[in-house]
């Protein structure tokens, strides 16, 4: 079985992040894997709607856009994947009455965006400084006719999938997934495989952005020991 | 608070006081462009632009659809250019201002005829292309307009749609992997350019944040790349006078050139 | 002592001799306390000052600490003081009366958009943070109070925290070309007030630009900008 773009079944694409390049937003990163590329700007915390106003905890609220069209039921869902993950992970109770606002600008769509999407987030909170539980890495898979499984699938490969799955891991993949997306026709022991797969390749995309976030911290602290 | 506050009073009574002087808060010339930097690719049609702070992403898309019955030989353009809440901080409520920001870059794409429309047919009253163009506004640093009208026609000029074979009463619509996609026929490449006013003599070209929020009037010109006017636009704010609207049409004729050489640079760098 | 480490969210923090002694730590920011682990809660380096921890990033959204000097925007005047932004989730509340000498027939009137330097004296994530522009203590204004002139520009946290603490090379730098004025809140804002608007706009660049530049760079950088 060969890929469209060549890959091996367990190969994921190149991956790729830049921190803090938004002016205004008070953290942002922009995050892609091969050609699924996803920006995300956050602001918090900051001040909150009445109506929306929690007295012990931050408001989270998340607001995706598509690439091409207006937003549609997809991504309002991937919107709540997005805020129920983060409303666990960051601690809300340490800015009581205040809003942490998650935007996410997909930049093209190649597959993976809801994944690629939960990175960008995760990045872009560890940018502004939002106080987190944990990081928080997602990957995909897809079940391919004839039952072939394949990491971090393509649009073309996704579209033709007998079912595509999204796993989201904390720090400690072992402590189980953060957030389980599985849509299509499977088996359980396809679901299985898929899940180690994709909590293998979060590991791999943990370790990541933990280069990419100590390159950043790195590049600050020198000023502080070169002065 | 979220929103914007506004500038402070040091904040724009020295802003006043060094334009007096001829002096910009970021070093600039009162007739200088901030950096412009173009990034084309890697998917057709997608196009993003900073002007410094300021950036804008532009994504062009087209699919089959049926023509509109007063004109049937005509394909669609259609488009989208909201505020999102990404730009800048607080922006739920639709201020006067942003609603004509977009309403503007609407205007220059769609009213200035840019794309050929009638190139678009495929089946006289049956098929034509509607061409979708997408504008994200991801930060807001000033001067969206310019950006975006950079933005927009970049990303119509880079953008390939697939080709088409009629065959009398058939179409036949070419997967892009068969047949290189081909270009949308574009008439001309109108951009903007903006000037705010602070009152008395007092003009400059490009407003950063600052130097927008402390305007008292705003004008922007729209010309191609035929030293044509596509259009003037003044919406509100103090009145000016002819002479300073003359004097910012020619300074627009020079920086539209150098605008559209950088537009040229930047397609011919990802034609790969 | 300082002592550099970096940490991300999640990770666990090795407290090691002083947990076995069973001394009792204090958790500064960053770090937070779940069961038995302590664990970092955002990206930086973690420092450790006797039992004191903390984790040091760089973030420009600031949140209000007691004691803390700002720079602020009035934004709103009600009976009992002035809203003032400090780029906080809430604004701040100013008294009427916290300038210095001021009584109630005679105390200073600020019109919305005045830019203040004042302190941060009530700080906590359930109230609006409280600003005073004095000494409430010695009832001497200190620097604090009103700043009228100059130009007022926003940086990181960060570099906000450098310049206070005078560890940032480029003010001494500035210094030793042209005579200035400056305000710094550690809220990420920055007062500058040098002789006419070319000198002011060079001394604020040259601040913004400092950020990620050593003390060479600095005079380097300084002695460019002058020779333009």
């Amino acid at each position: 079985m060969t890929r469209p773009d060549r890959r091996d079944a367990g190969q994921i694409r190149a991956l790729h992040c830049v921190l803090g390049q938004l002016s205004r937003a008070d953290g942002s990163a922009q995050f892609a894997a091969g050609d699924s590329s996803v920006l995300c700007g956050v602001y918090g915390p900051v001040d909150v709607r009445v109506y929306d106003e929690k007295l012990d905890r931050a408001h989270i609220e998340v607001k995706l856009r598509p690439a091409t069209g207006l937003p549609n039921t997809k991504d309002k869902w991937t919107e709540s994947v997005i805020r129920s993950t983060f409303e666990r992970e960051i601690l809300c109770h340490l800015h009581p009455r205040t809003l942490v606002q998650i935007n996410v600008q997909v930049r093209q769509d190649d597959g993976a965006v809801e994944a690629a999407a939960i990175n960008a987030a995760t990045l872009a909170l560890v940018d502004a400084g939002i106080p987190l539980r944990t990081m928080v890495a997602a990957a995909t898979c897809a079940v391919l006719p004839g039952g072939a499984i394949v990491v971090d699938p393509t649009l073309e490969e996704a579209a033709g999938a007998q079912s595509v799955h999204t796993f989201a891991f904390g720090g400690d993949t072992a402590g189980g997934p953060l957030h389980v997306d599985s849509r299509g026709d499977f088996a359980m022991d396809e679901y299985n495989a898929c899940y180690d797969i994709c909590a293998t390749t979060a590991e791999r995309v943990l370790a990541f952005m933990r280069s990419a976030v100590e390159g950043k911290i790195a590049k600050e602290a020198l000023l502080v020991g070169a002065s | 608070m979220v929103a914007e506050i506004g500038p402070s009073n040091v904040e724009a009574a020295f802003l006043l006081e060094s334009l007096a002087k001829g002096i910009r808060v970021d070093g600039r010339g009162i007739y200088d462009y901030r950096r412009l930097k173009i990034s084309c690719g890697p998917t057709h049609g997608m196009v993003e632009v900073h002007l410094r702070q300021t950036r804008v992403l532009a994504r062009v898309s087209c699919e089959v659809t049926r023509p509109l019955p007063d004109r049937p030989t005509e394909g669609i353009v259609q488009f989208s250019a909201e505020l999102s809440s990404m730009a800048a901080p607080g922006l739920e409520s639709k201020t006067a201002q942003e609603v004509a920001i977009t309403r503007m870059v609407e205007r220059v794409i769609r009213q200035s005829r840019a794309v050929d429309t009638e190139a678009l047919c495929i089946l006289a009253g049956e098929k034509v292309w509607l061409v979708r163009l997408d504008i994200h506004f991801l930060d807001h640093g000033g001067n969206l307009i310019d950006a975006a009208s950079i933005a927009a026609i970049a990303a119509l000029k880079h953008f390939r749609r697939p080709d088409v074979t009629v065959d009398g009463e058939e179409a036949i619509i070419h997967d892009v992997r068969e047949r290189n996609p081909v270009p949308l026929s574009i008439h001309h490449t109108p951009i903007c350019v903006s000037f705010g006013f602070f009152g008395g003599e007092l003009i400059v070209l490009d407003t950063n944040l600052l130097e927008e929020q402390t305007q008292v009037s705003n004008f922007t010109v729209t010309l191609n790349a035929h030293r044509e006017l596509c259009a003037l636009n003044k919406a509100g704010g103090i009145p000016l006078n002819p002479k300073q609207i003359q004097r910012c049409i020619q300074i627009a004729l020079a920086k539209v050139d150098e605008i559209n050489e950088k537009i040229q640079e930047a397609l011919k760098a990802c034609a790969a | 002592m300082a002592d550099i480490k970096a940490v991300l969210p999640g990770d666990v923090m090795d407290t090691g001799a002083a947990a076995r002694d069973g001394a009792v730590l204090r958790l500064g920011p960053g770090l937070v306390q779940a069961d038995e682990r302590t664990s970092a809660a955002a990206a930086g380096v973690l420092h450790s000052d006797g039992d004191l921890w903390w984790v040091a990033g760089n973030r420009r959204r600031y949140v209000a600490a007691e004691g803390e000097p700002v720079v602020g925007v009035v934004v709103a005047r009600h009976g009992e003081g002035y809203r003032v932004d400090i780029g906080s989730a809430h604004d701040a509340l100013l008294p009427l009366l916290a300038f210095e000498g001021a009584t109630k027939r005679n105390k200073p009137s600020l019109a919305i958009g005045t830019v203040v330097y004042g302190r941060v004296v009530v700080a906590n994530s359930f109230m609006d943070p409280e600003i005073e522009c004095y000494n409430s203590h010695t009832g001497k204004s200190e620097g604090y109070g009103e700043l009228a002139g100059g130009f007022m520009f926003k940086c990181t946290l960060g570099l906000a925290r450098r310049l206070i603490g005078s560890t940032a090379p480029v003010l001494a730098a500035l210094g030793s070309e042209l005579p200035f004025e400056i305000a710094i809140g550690v809220n990420g804002r920055v007062w500058v007030h040098a002789e006419g608007p070319e000198k002011t706009v060079l001394a604020a660049n040259a601040i913004r630009n400092s950020e990620y530049l050593d003390a060479k760079q600095c005079r380097q950088m300084v002695k460019e900008l002058l020779a333009r």
